[in-house]
């Protein structure tokens, strides 16, 4: 009796496990072409309530470009979105359209699901040259194009700044070591429970920036682009931030990791800097009153030049490979990134445009915070070193990797030397698949 | 009688917690069967009560803290709810709920309802199927029940994040992906074995005796099963309804993965639509909504806990 | 008798008689059953084997899987993590379920009670329960435990300075979760008080002719007849906790921090297979995990001989 349940179970597997590895047809299909000549596409993207009217304002303008075509839109929040996308890859149920982060690009792309714009034949020609590139896959091509650009940068609280009665520093000529006394200054002038700078040895964006001021970089094209050494100088770093006082204790540290903008002790005026990315200066400055000054990220040796900053895409814009509607999502994604129409929809809420036209177009539209992130981006134009290596699979998770190893220094239960280690050796462990 | 003086007596000025309230249990018979006249000695009657009341009300601040904090927070403006972390001041500011329940692709109204109707449909699918399931583990001998029973357990052993991927592939063959089938298909199959496995204790619980009754009078299984068993067992039916009705509402990751497009977007999904881990989150639309969507929740908890209290003890079997 | 019991005394009965006495409902069972059989061929029975297949495979989601054998098994017991999660998780579950049942099981005695805002109490106290997972729940567990929360301020005005952040310092966090756990004891009392009301009044009105006291009542009757639910919460609640994911999920941000000191084994598995991009190893863990839940479920049904009474 036992051998009749085994067979029956196994006859039913067997369907299942055939559909996982074909990984399944693109079911979209079924539903993107009609009968009468009109075809579907799905779009799908993570962002706020914010985005999602922007999007779908963008997409019924569209109708008027496009009028045969509708398109589905999709949207979740960041968490959600990726365990959704990663389940309707695997069903082959992939939208046609989809947002995509730079963490998981080559997770992605590396594994067949995205489709090569280039070869698709998307414009591209008034984009900022360094901005296509940060799309482009290794051996696979111009998987995802960008929908806005983004940079590191330091905010400042000029609120916290006047409380504490000190003068915003001169960004183009100051040094770490500058930082960390600014720092501390202002968490002495300041009450208790104000500190000067938010503990920026938990932030991946500082990590790279630090590792690129040493002739290093996050990534190299073979795996980790640094040396435990190097990670031990960044923690050690971070390290003395917390025992100036600079930054605050290990508890309150660890709790500002994974807080919303929002929720952050710079938005809620009780630190007087913070690490962010460029396309975050809106919702900062919004959280934080209109007070947010956008200043460099320090260089080693005082000179802006040496910054090594870089322009990164804050995310993208991606087509399924296995589309059916191929040329439909290809010109849709065109549209959304080249049409001066759509950029007057979407404005900045990406990121700062990387195409120059559109840019153009939308500057009198833009609002006060949003000018600041322009104004920042075109003003380290001249300055950016070389564009860093793409995030290769299994990079996702190195914010939490240097979290936790962070952590354990910052709590005590290890020295910096172990702590730089770890990081190396997690961290490659974590590429190497 | 006397033994209660002994044996409730210490413990109850004890007073704190866990202790005072079990030894207090048995008093609580008293306003059933209304036999109490001197029953009990007078320092204990008159203290007991303030005492248990004192422990209940501080209970409850500690239970009711989260949702005065909630509706605290929804009436607040969005840059002023991390900055004051506690109950005060209280502000009256209304605009959060006008705001959230315009802020999305349709009125939240139309997510209150896509929840409804989700919630609804599997209260009813888990009712009628996982009664009628409980009633043959619980009452018939048949073959392989035990094997089958032990299925049922390790159904409930697998986390949910490895079966969802296989289950997404087999929904979506069937076409169902975006419409709320895959969430309310498996509930009228007996596929949460959580209740079946409840139902099955509660039907145990009853005596065999009121079967047997039946069937000498010539009732059949269906017959015993509708009139002498569903009627018994109604504070399991309310438990089931109730958290269905709950698990369901808040359900999040299931609506995640099977409903794509905002017009299916049930409450949960809504709610996080009002939020970006990345950017600018509107945590004030997004605290008034949740304050809403616990308002039918917390009717349907009202009038099902009627009918938890609805057992036995009142049906008048004896 | 508890389902071992049985399976025990069928094998006894296997000698004597046919089929038609062993199983004498047969038929109205198929009918009862139809739906629960259905779901299970249909519904549940599939995913299930199909992830069984995928632990044996590399599987990234987004390819198709590669059958690998054992790998998977083998590098879980190289996986410093999986063993810190494990660690976790156990400590969760022996700790938070008996703290949550006791709880729920002396409060649900206490609300059965016929005194004044029966009903009134039982809502709040159900409140946290209805809270749920939500996101707002993870906001407030951090403006209470925080470094400069509620607690830690009212500890502050009682003298008490220097207190960690609960939820930041490795060494409470877990204590926090666990807290958050007992404090959403509604779903077990709610259970509770159902099983509470189930009990037939003639036997009290019996005892008390026969002069029992309100104790002996309470050992005698309530709690011998409140046994298959005292037993079924168990069961569930361990169940679940070795399955708890929410909780930690919404108040750690995902990561299982600070240092993996709530790094839950669901919790692990999820980063696995979704975030990691290795459902293979996902799947592989989740059934080490069925082995563990159901070895502890078949020792709670094993030990349940002993001290739950059924009428039947």
């Amino acid at each position: 009796m036992h051998t009749r349940r085994e067979a029956l179970a196994l006859t039913l597997a067997v369907p299942t496990a055939l559909t996982l590895a074909a990984c399944g047809p693109n079911r979209s299909s079924s539903e993107t072409s009609g009968g009468d000549g009109s075809s579907a596409l799905r779009f799908m993207w993570w962002g706020n309530a914010v985005r999602d009217k922007a999007t779908r304002g963008a997409i019924d303008a569209y109708g008027e470009v496009e009028s045969d075509l509708s398109i589905s839109a999709e949207p979740a929040d960041w968490s959600g979105y990726w365990d959704k996308l990663a389940t309707q890859v695997a069903g082959g149920d992939m939208p046609d359209v989809v947002q995509m982060d730079e963490k998981y690009l080559s997770e992605y792309g590396n594994r067949g699901a995205l489709l090569d714009l280039e070869k698709a034949g998307l414009e591209t020609s008034d984009f900022e040259d360094s901005s296509v590139a940060a799309g482009e896959v290794p051996d696979k091509g111009l998987l995802a194009i960008n929908a806005g650009i983004n940079a590191p940068v330091l905010l400042a609280n000029a609120a916290v700044f006047e409380d504490a009665g000190i003068d915003l520093p001169d960004d183009t000529t100051w040094t770490w070591d500058d930082l960390a006394s600014l720092a501390a200054d202002i968490t002495k002038a300041t009450d208790d429970g104000v500190y000067g700078l938010q503990q920026i040895g938990l932030v991946q964006a500082t990590f790279q920036v630090y590792m690129r001021q040493l002739g290093k970089d996050q990534y190299s094209a073979d795996g980790a682009g640094f040396a435990a050494e190097d990670a031990e100088k960044f923690l050690a770093y971070a390290k003395s931030l917390q025992e100036t006082k600079a930054a605050p204790d290990a508890s309150v540290s660890v709790e500002e990791t994974g807080q919303s903008v929002d929720q952050s002790l710079f938005a809620t005026g009780k630190c007087a800097l913070q690490v962010a990315w460029s396309n975050q200066v809106v919702a900062y400055d919004t959280a934080a009153g209109g007070k947010v000054h956008v200043l460099r990220m320090p260089s080693m040796t005082g000179k802006a030049a040496d910054a090594q900053l870089w322009y990164k895409a804050s995310m993208y814009f991606a087509v399924s490979a296995k589309t059916t509607a191929k040329e439909q999502a290809v010109a849709f994604v065109d549209w959304l990134v080249n049409s001066e129409d759509a950029g007057r929809l979407l404005l900045a809420e990406r990121g700062v445009p990387a195409n120059l036209t559109v840019r153009e177009a939308i500057a009198d539209d833009l609002t006060d915070a949003d000018i600041k992130a322009v104004d920042f981006i075109e003003s380290i134009a001249d300055e950016l070193g070389d564009a860093p290596v793409i995030t290769p699979q299994g990079g996702g998770q190195f914010e939490d990797i240097l979290t936790r190893c962070g952590e354990d220094l910052l709590f005590g239960r290890t020295d910096t030397k172990t702590a730089g280690k770890d990081l190396l050796d997690q961290l490659t462990s974590a590429i190497t698949v | 009688m006397t033994d209660q003086l002994t044996s409730s007596g210490p413990s109850r000025p004890a007073g704190a917690g866990a202790g005072a309230g079990t030894a207090a249990a048995p008093a609580g018979r008293g306003h059933r069967t209304g036999d109490q006249p001197g029953a009990r000695p007078r320092r204990t009657r008159r203290v007991g009560p303030i005492v248990r009341h004192a422990i209940l009300i501080i209970a409850s601040l500690v239970m009711i803290y989260p949702l005065l904090w909630m509706i605290v927070s929804s009436l607040r403006p969005n840059t002023e709810i991390f900055r004051n972390p506690g109950l005060l001041p209280i502000s009256f500011n209304t605009e959060n709920y006008v705001n959230g329940w315009n802020a999305l692709s349709q009125p939240f109204s139309h997510y209150l309802i896509n929840s409804t109707l989700l919630v609804l449909g599997c209260v009813i699918g888990n009712v009628i199927a996982c009664s009628l399931t409980a009633y043959a583990f619980a009452r018939l001998k048949f073959w392989g029940r035990n094997i089958a029973f032990a299925v049922m357990l390790m159904t409930l052993m697998l986390p949910i994040h490895v079966v969802i991927v296989p289950q997404y592939i087999m929904f979506s063959q069937t076409g169902w992906v975006n419409t709320m089938l895959p969430l309310i298909l498996p509930k009228f199959l007996a596929t949460d074995a959580f209740f079946v496995f409840l139902m099955v204790q509660f039907i145990r619980g009853i005596p065999r005796e009121l079967d047997e009754a039946a069937r000498i009078d010539g009732c059949g299984h269906f017959r015993i099963f509708f009139r002498v068993i569903l009627p018994l067992m109604t504070p399991a039916i309310a438990t089931t309804v109730i958290f269905t009705f709950m698990w369901m509402w808040n359900d999040f990751f299931g609506s995640l993965i099977y409903l794509t497009t905002p017009d299916n977007f049930t409450v949960p999904l809504a709610l996080r639509a009002f939020l970006d881990s990345q950017g600018t989150s509107d945590w004030g639309a997004m605290f008034a909504m949740s304050v809403l969507s616990l308002v039918p929740l917390f009717i349907v908890f009202l009038l099902g806990q009627r009918f938890l209290i609805r057992g036995f003890a009142t049906t008048g079997i004896k | 008798m508890s389902a071992i019991g049985e399976l025990t005394s069928m094998a006894k009965g296997r000698g004597r008689g046919g089929v038609r006495e062993k199983h004498p409902d047969n038929k109205p069972a198929l009918v009862f059953m139809a739906p629960w059989l259905l779901g299970l061929l249909g519904i549940t029975l599939i995913p299930m084997i199909a992830s069984l297949y995928l632990s044996f495979t590399d599987y990234s989601l987004l390819a198709a899987p590669k059958w690998i054998g054992l790998q998977n098994f083998v590098d879980m017991f190289h996986d410093a993590r999986l063993m810190t999660s494990l660690k976790v998780t156990l400590i969760y579950v022996i700790v938070g379920v008996p703290l949550q049942l006791a709880l729920a099981l002396a409060l649900a005695v206490l609300l059965n009670e016929g005194i004044k805002g029966l009903s009134f109490y039982r809502s709040i106290f159900y409140l946290p329960s209805l809270l749920g997972g939500s996101v707002a729940i993870a906001i407030l567990w951090r403006q209470m435990f925080g470094t400069g929360g509620l607690v830690n301020q009212i500890a502050g005005m009682l003298g008490f300075t220097n207190l960690p952040g609960w939820i930041s310092d490795p060494s409470t966090a877990l204590g926090t979760i666990i807290l958050l756990h007992v404090w959403t004891f509604g779903s077990p009392m709610i259970i509770f008080l159902a099983g509470l009301r189930q009990i037939p009044q003639m036997y009290y009105e019996a005892a008390e002719v026969d002069g029992a006291g309100r104790w002996r009542r309470f050992t005698a009757i309530t709690l011998p007849l409140l046994t298959p639910i005292i037993f079924f919460n168990l069961v569930l609640q361990v169940i679940n906790a070795f399955q708890s994911f929410t909780q930690a999920f919404v108040v750690s941000g995902g990561t299982g921090g600070p240092s993996d000191s709530t790094l839950f084994y669901t919790l692990y598995l999820y980063q696995k297979g979704f975030t990691q991009f290795d459902m293979g190893y996902a799947s592989a863990m989740a059934w080490l995990l069925l082995v563990i839940v159901a070895i502890f479920t078949v020792i709670n049904f094993f030990v349940s001989k002993f001290w739950v009474f059924y009428d039947d």
